[in-house]
């Protein structure tokens, strides 16, 4: 009976509605329209209610108006726009110049060609974030490709200056998965997602998780070889994007997903090697990303590191680029230096 | 899920395998970790079986001398394996002056020859099945830590058909992974290097194998003429040290 009480409150805190009689509504419960979408929905209600069709409509209208001004207000009361600094001081430009800082919640992908930096990047993210965040927010790397090393991230702490117990303390709050296939990658997923809704409230670790970052996706399909492995890759891509949504959606934590380009050369193919690529298929000649349209629809933003063109000497420069933004602008791009203490 | 904080894991960490390139030792903080995949590249004669042998060997060590004690597999494509030469090499070793010191449990030159395990793979498919195979030796020997691959571009582009290669490759790869996972073994293969046509009709020396293979493995160690450097990629690698012969 909520939904009716809702629904006739509703009614009297519009203009036209209040205008109603009692009457009214208790010919609607007779008709068994309870909800706000049963009212809109109902066929030919102003002969059931035997009021004017102008006079119905305008109540449909002010009615919607208001459910849809309620969720907006809920929405925005809802998200504390708390924002993460990356502690990469070129990075947070950009970040603030698209208007796209990162915030709980937000799925990002950083794509780059292999070796370029992105494992680095991803380490050193890690790092910056344990050490601006305190209040116990964890990291948690997902590592699919062996490629995370603790060591990596002690040097990034030490050329902060820091005593080992504070080194120690940092380290602590970051943890890490090793997942080497999609089914591992799903799975250690969704078992964060089961553990997070079933201790709510507690504390138990896993909640102090605020930050997730994915290195690198790559396992969704680099072994894939069959066409049938490769559309079972595409299935797991799809269900780890329901997972990732949910972790981000209902538990506010961010993501960041690294994901490898291939580029096909730019000449027909000189060595064996390349043409092993353009025989995989799943290439789309574009941007030679594996994964296809539907996940470039799921990061909010693209950023892609490159290597600076041109480059004959500095081998330590890298370009980070917005390759698209689904919210704000779609351009920007800034320089970044790999050094000891990470990339800044 | 096995969830584990980075500092666990830092205290959790077995001795590294030292490759007695001095440089590239003190980059890596003493060596190959435990775990990973590492690729060898140079041209012929640059030191890639030789350093593969060294490696077999260094892994022997006792813990207080950096080692772990453990023994390795040596997969041979080429032929290139040379017990006297790995023989040679652990006399060296014995009698080096900062091994000999501590020497109190220290294995005999023989006594190390006979915790490296040779397999002899004429072709690809060798390889796949000696591989396959791996889980039996392990599980007789389950102290083998390294597993060396000499070399893994030899076995596959002897093949014809590029399809099979990529196929073979990544089965290969399927199958080490798997192995990894389960027994936290440190692979080195070894890998050539070939010139490859790039923008402007410009050749630049780069390691065969392509780009899936790359991203794979962890990290490729080049051994060059003027030097030891580390990166996959001819612009991305970074100089490391100089080789001294």
């Amino acid at each position: 009976m909520e939904d009716h009480g809702d629904l006739q409150s509703l009614l009297l805190a519009t203009k036209t509605g209040k205008e109603i009689s009692e009457y009214h509504i208790k010919l609607l419960q007779k008709q068994n329209i309870r909800t706000v979408e049963e009212f809109v929905h109902a066929e030919k209600l102003h002969t059931r209610l035997a009021l004017s069709n102008d006079k119905t409509e305008q109540i449909k209208r002010e009615i919607l108006d208001l459910c849809v001004r309620r969720i907006k207000f809920k929405a925005i009361y809802k998200c504390e726009p708390i924002t993460y600094s990356t502690g990469i001081e070129e990075l947070d430009n950009l970040l603030d110049a698209i208007g796209q800082p990162l915030r709980p919640g937000r799925v990002w992908e950083l794509v780059g060609e292999n070796d370029v930096g992105k494992t680095e990047l991803l380490h050193t993210l890690a790092v910056n974030f344990v050490c601006k965040h305190d209040d116990n927010q964890q990291v948690l790397f997902v590592d699919t490709n062996l490629d995370f090393d603790s060591e990596r991230l002690d040097e990034i702490l030490r050329e902060k200056q820091l005593t080992d117990e504070a080194i120690d303390n940092y380290l602590d709050r970051i943890s890490v998965i090793k997942a080497c296939t999609a089914e591992a990658l799903l799975a250690a997923l969704q078992e964060l997602l089961r553990r997070l809704t079933s201790s709510k409230g507690s504390s138990e670790s896993v909640s102090d998780i605020k930050l997730i970052l994915i290195d690198s996706l790559t396992a969704c399909y680099i072994l894939y070889r069959s066409s049938y492995d490769r559309n079972k890759g595409r299935s797991f891509l799809s269900e780890l994007t329901v997972v990732i949504r949910k972790l981000a959606v209902e538990h506010g934590m961010a993501f960041i997903i690294s994901n490898a380009t291939f580029s096909l050369d730019e000449e027909s193919a000189a060595d064996d090697d390349e043409q092993e690529l353009s025989h995989i298929g799943a290439v789309n000649p574009e941007d030679c990303n594996y994964l296809g349209d539907y996940w470039s629809s799921v990061c909010t933003l693209i950023l892609s590191l490159e290597l600076p063109e041109d480059s004959v000497q500095e081998n330590d420069l890298r370009v980070l680029k917005v390759l698209s933004n689904s919210c704000g602008i779609g351009e920007g791009s800034c320089w970044l230096r790999l050094t000891d203490a990470g990339i800044i | 899920m096995e969830l584990k904080s980075a500092k666990c894991l830092k205290y959790a960490k077995s001795a590294n395998i030292a490759t007695d390139i001095s440089g590239l030792d003190q980059f890596l903080n003493g060596g190959l970790q435990q775990g990973k995949v590492y690729e060898l590249v140079g041209r012929a004669g640059s030191g890639k079986t030789q350093l593969c042998l060294r490696l077999c060997l260094n892994i022997q060590l006792p813990q207080y001398q950096n080692g772990s004690e453990a023994k390795a597999i040596y997969f041979d494509t080429r032929k290139d394996f040379d017990p006297i030469r790995l023989k040679e090499l652990a006399e060296e070793l014995v009698t080096r002056p900062s091994v000999r010191q501590t020497s109190g449990l220290l294995p005999t030159a023989t006594e190390m020859l006979r915790n490296v395990f040779y397999v002899n793979c004429h072709t690809a498919a060798h390889l796949v099945a000696g591989l396959l195979n791996c889980y039996k030796y392990l599980a007789r020997e389950p102290n083998i830590k390294l597993i060396i691959v000499d070399s893994i571009s030899f076995a596959i582009r002897s093949l014809d058909n590029i399809l099979a290669r990529t196929e073979l490759l990544m089965e290969l790869h399927t199958v080490m992974r798997k192995l990894q996972m389960k027994h936290n073994l440190t692979f080195v293969l070894t890998n050539n290097l070939a010139f490859r046509r790039k923008r402007r009709r410009r050749f630049e020396l780069e390691a065969v194998l392509g780009q899936k293979h790359a991203q794979i493995i962890n990290k490729r160690i080049w051994l060059m003429k003027n030097g030891c450097f580390l990166g996959k990629w001819s612009k991305t690698k970074r100089f490391i040290c100089k080789l001294s012969t």
